[in-house]
């Protein structure tokens, strides 16, 4: 999908067109749900979540202004903090019954979804970059970005001095966007 | 720079990753309020983690999603509301058009739901069924340290149509704990099957998520113990391993 017709969509959205926003979700469903089950780790959580960023974005998608980014980006974002959100509620709730299984069976068709990583593409630098770290950098940003932990829960949950923590998460961000600033301008290097 | 100036600097990394505790978050945007070079380095940051999303595992959603949107579509009407006046006959005429389309749509939906998505089977019926049935494997689980009590084994069709893993006498869980299935590649690659509960002492029927791929692509399968919500990592577990099944066929 390029740009124009991406727009167009959007627009389509906007007037309140259904279809437009089936076809968006026929284009973005997978790195939606890519997200959800990054945070979530769980198939049937994952495509609540899924659904919910899609009818989100059915019901507020005047608020998404173009000047400040990727609509994509704005979805999965979206979808991001709804699984946190979720992640959240999990964590805080009681079993419900003695035996829940949320997993389900069904064989799925496989689909490829557009590959983030694509040479010259900011994303694919930043997640190359984000490999590269040392494993304890990379976890502290993992676990705050995609699991909402603030520099005590990483602390607490990994069993390491708050100050171990902060130094790992700083240094890590450090990293990212250095790399991040040489891919946008080559001539940076702060 | 000052000390106090520089350390409020470096929580700004944090700061856009929505990882500071509530105090130092305060200090930050006490700082942000009123330096343009603090407000640079978070715009910067926050390019930085708006990417981020980026890196989550590629993992296609299932497909049954496009018709349960439609169903939640129809379900909400009235749609909202849009303000845009030049678009409001459009509008309209969109809304009669759509909402044929909508109504086709879940007709279609119900009458072909049965061939589209079957429901889905009981575990403990899957396994009777595989364990009836000719050319099915059977590989009994290997308990993990400290879990000799833990019994069971996997069985499935080596197409891949249908996995259930059968299992006694699980460890009893904390109220903020969870079991975790996990689905290690024949490539090394490992991610969640799953999360579940199950209640100490229930013999628990376990399904395996195989998407339809031969048993033969996986080269086995565990479950840990985890915190609630699972592991934070999508590609390993944090808790202890409950039992594993290893696929060697």
């Amino acid at each position: 999908m390029d740009q124009s017709s991406e727009n167009a969509l959007l627009a389509r959205l906007q007037d309140g067109d259904e279809e437009a926003l089936i076809a968006l979700h026929t284009r973005y469903a997978n790195a939606v749900y890519a997200v959800a089950y990054r945070v979530l780790g769980e198939r049937m959580a994952a495509e609540e979540v899924t659904q919910d960023t899609f009818m989100r974005l059915w019901e507020k998608s005047n608020t998404y202004d173009p000047e400040k980014g990727r609509f994509l980006t704005w979805l999965l974002t979206i979808a991001r903090r709804r699984a946190i959100d979720v992640l959240r509620s999990q964590q805080r709730r009681q079993p419900p019954r003695q035996e829940t299984f949320s997993i389900d069976a069904h064989p799925y068709l496989w689909e490829q979804i557009p590959d983030p990583g694509a040479a010259h593409d900011l994303r694919g630098t930043l997640a190359a970059e984000l490999a590269r770290l040392p494993p304890e950098q990379r976890d502290a940003i993992e676990l705050a970005y995609f699991h909402g932990m603030t520099h005590s829960d990483i602390a607490a949950y990994l069993q390491v001095p708050l100050g171990t923590v902060k130094t790992r998460l700083r240094l890590g961000m450090q990293k990212l966007r250095q790399a991040w600033l040489n891919e946008s301008n080559p001539n940076t290097d702060d | 720079m000052n000390d106090n100036k520089q350390a409020l600097y470096d929580l700004i990394p944090a700061y856009a990753l929505d990882a500071l505790d509530p105090e130092e978050r305060a200090a930050v945007e006490s700082q942000l309020d009123t330096d343009p070079e603090a407000q640079r380095l978070l715009a910067e940051y926050r390019q930085v983690a708006e990417l981020l999303v980026y890196t989550a595992p590629a993992r296609p959603a299932p497909p049954q999603l496009a018709d349960d949107l439609r169903r939640r579509l129809a379900a909400q009407h009235p749609r909202p509301t849009r303000t845009a006046a030049p678009a409001r006959r459009r509008q309209y005429r969109a809304l009669w058009l759509a909402a044929a389309v909508v109504t086709l749509a879940a007709a279609a939906a119900l009458l072909l739901r049965p061939a589209l998505m079957p429901p889905a089977p009981d575990p403990a019926q899957a396994f009777a069924t595989l364990t009836a049935s000719q050319n099915v494997l059977h590989i009994p689980i290997a308990p993990g340290e400290g879990q000799e009590v833990v019994t069971g084994e996997l069985v499935a069709a080596p197409d891949g149509t249908l996995a259930v893993i059968r299992v006694e006498s699980l460890p009893a869980l904390s109220p903020d704990q969870t079991f975790q299935l996990w689905m290690r590649e024949a490539d090394g690659d490992v991610y969640s099957g799953g999360l579940f509960r199950a209640a100490p002492g229930d013999v628990a029927y376990i399904p395996v998520p195989l998407e339809g791929r031969p048993l033969d692509s996986f080269v086995g399968f565990g479950v840990s113990i985890e915190p609630a919500g699972g592991s934070p990592y999508p590609d390993r577990p944090t808790g202890p391993r409950v039992f594993a099944v290893t696929v060697d066929l």
